[in-house]
């Protein structure tokens, strides 16, 4: 009951005083962070990579590395952006290892699509709303996001379903706003071409 | 504006990222053009759709194991006792440039084998003698000093033997 307290009580922290709490030492304010951001960590992994398991694979890598890196973390940036360049480097060093592996000839799964969604999608089955909306349809965006280029996608997917601000997905990508706001519009003109069909209905 | 200019432009006026100058120039396009407006609506409408994938709900043993492959206590133990001192000397190392550790394990690598091993020398075969005869440094320093008179055929190579 009361290890429960202190996990309510370290949610309502701030970030900057979960980080000072983690750097001298309290292992639940780390917790604390682990909580605020794994959904969304795990999210964006999971429709930049189309693969559950090695979202969450990856998923517990960048907090590792979270961890690893906290001591040299100044605050300079939101702890949001330095949490998705952690997980953006992370998925874009997979992608390369992938391409290195095809190249190859080894197994790669650069672009098989491991999950389509269409587990996601059934576990809300009971909800009402979205079960008005035909699952193979979500299923079809799902896999029109992971057929975008993989800058395309990480733009998108931060605009979209993180909805941090040009700004920020600049600084995330080391890019000028600019750039992020190009290839923002070539993923949603891609998309709108390949769900043509589907939008018409 | 024309049409295609005011197109470029949608994504960003829909997530307000526009100057107002530019903002003011879309709305007020969107307003007279009805294809620009058909376009509006179909980002919408995609944006939409794409929000309704619902998200991946994490199960709370995901975050059970996160944890657990942090190494929190290991790094935050009160640094005492010898053992510990040791330690953060060791950590100490991990500041010093990679290249340089590499220096100077050749160094000493290269000290050891001068002052520790002893090299032998191998008197090749030639033309006058029968076998190759092979001797520690100090025997072949004891019989060069011997021979000095003898005149000397073939070449002498130096190798160490560890």
């Amino acid at each position: 009951m009361e290890e429960q307290n202190k996990g309510i009580e370290k949610m309502t922290d701030t970030d900057e005083q979960l980080i000072e709490e983690v750097k001298s030492g309290n292992k639940d304010a780390f917790g604390a962070i682990v909580e605020r951001y794994y959904k969304n960590v795990l999210n964006f992994m999971f429709h930049l990579l189309g693969d559950k398991e090695l979202a969450k694979d990856l998923s517990q890598e960048c907090f590792l590395r979270l961890f690893q890196n906290i001591e040299s973390f100044r605050g300079e940036s939101k702890l949001d952006t330095y949490i998705y360049s952690i997980a953006k480097n992370l998925c874009f060093q997979h992608h390369r290892k992938a391409k290195v592996e095809k190249s190859f000839g080894l197994d790669s799964d650069l672009n098989e699509i491991k999950d389509d969604g269409k587990e996601v999608l059934s576990d809300t089955a009971s909800n009402p709303l979205e079960a008005i909306i035909n699952k193979e349809t979500l299923s079809l965006v799902f896999k029109s996001i992971r057929s975008l280029p993989l800058e395309q996608r990480v733009v998108f997917l931060l605009s979209e379903q993180q909805n941090l601000s040009y700004a920020e997905i600049a600084k995330i990508l080391k890019c000028p706003v600019g750039t992020v706001a190009s290839r923002k519009w070539q993923a949603v003109k891609s998309l709108k071409e390949k769900l043509k069909k589907v939008l018409k209905d | 504006m024309r049409c295609d200019e005011i197109q470029n432009k949608l994504t960003a006026y829909v997530d307000d990222e526009l100057d107002p100058t530019s903002r003011a120039q879309v709305k007020l396009h969107l307003e007279q053009c009805p294809q620009c407006r058909a376009q509006l609506g179909e980002i919408t409408q995609m944006l939409s759709l794409y929000k309704s994938i619902p998200e991946v709900k994490p199960q709370p043993k995901d975050i059970e194991r996160i944890m657990e492959a942090i190494p929190f206590a290991r790094s935050h133990q009160k640094k005492t006792g010898l053992l510990s001192k040791l330690g953060s000397w060791f950590a100490l190392q991990n500041r010093v440039p990679r290249w340089a550790s590499a220096a100077a394990a050749l160094i000493i690598f290269v000290l050891i084998g001068t002052f520790v091993f002893r090299p032998f020398v191998v008197k090749k075969k030639t033309l006058l003698e029968k076998s190759t005869t092979v001797y520690t440094y100090y025997e072949y320093i004891a019989k060069e000093k011997q021979n000095e008179a003898e005149p000397k055929f073939g070449k002498y190579s130096f190798i160490s033997v560890y």
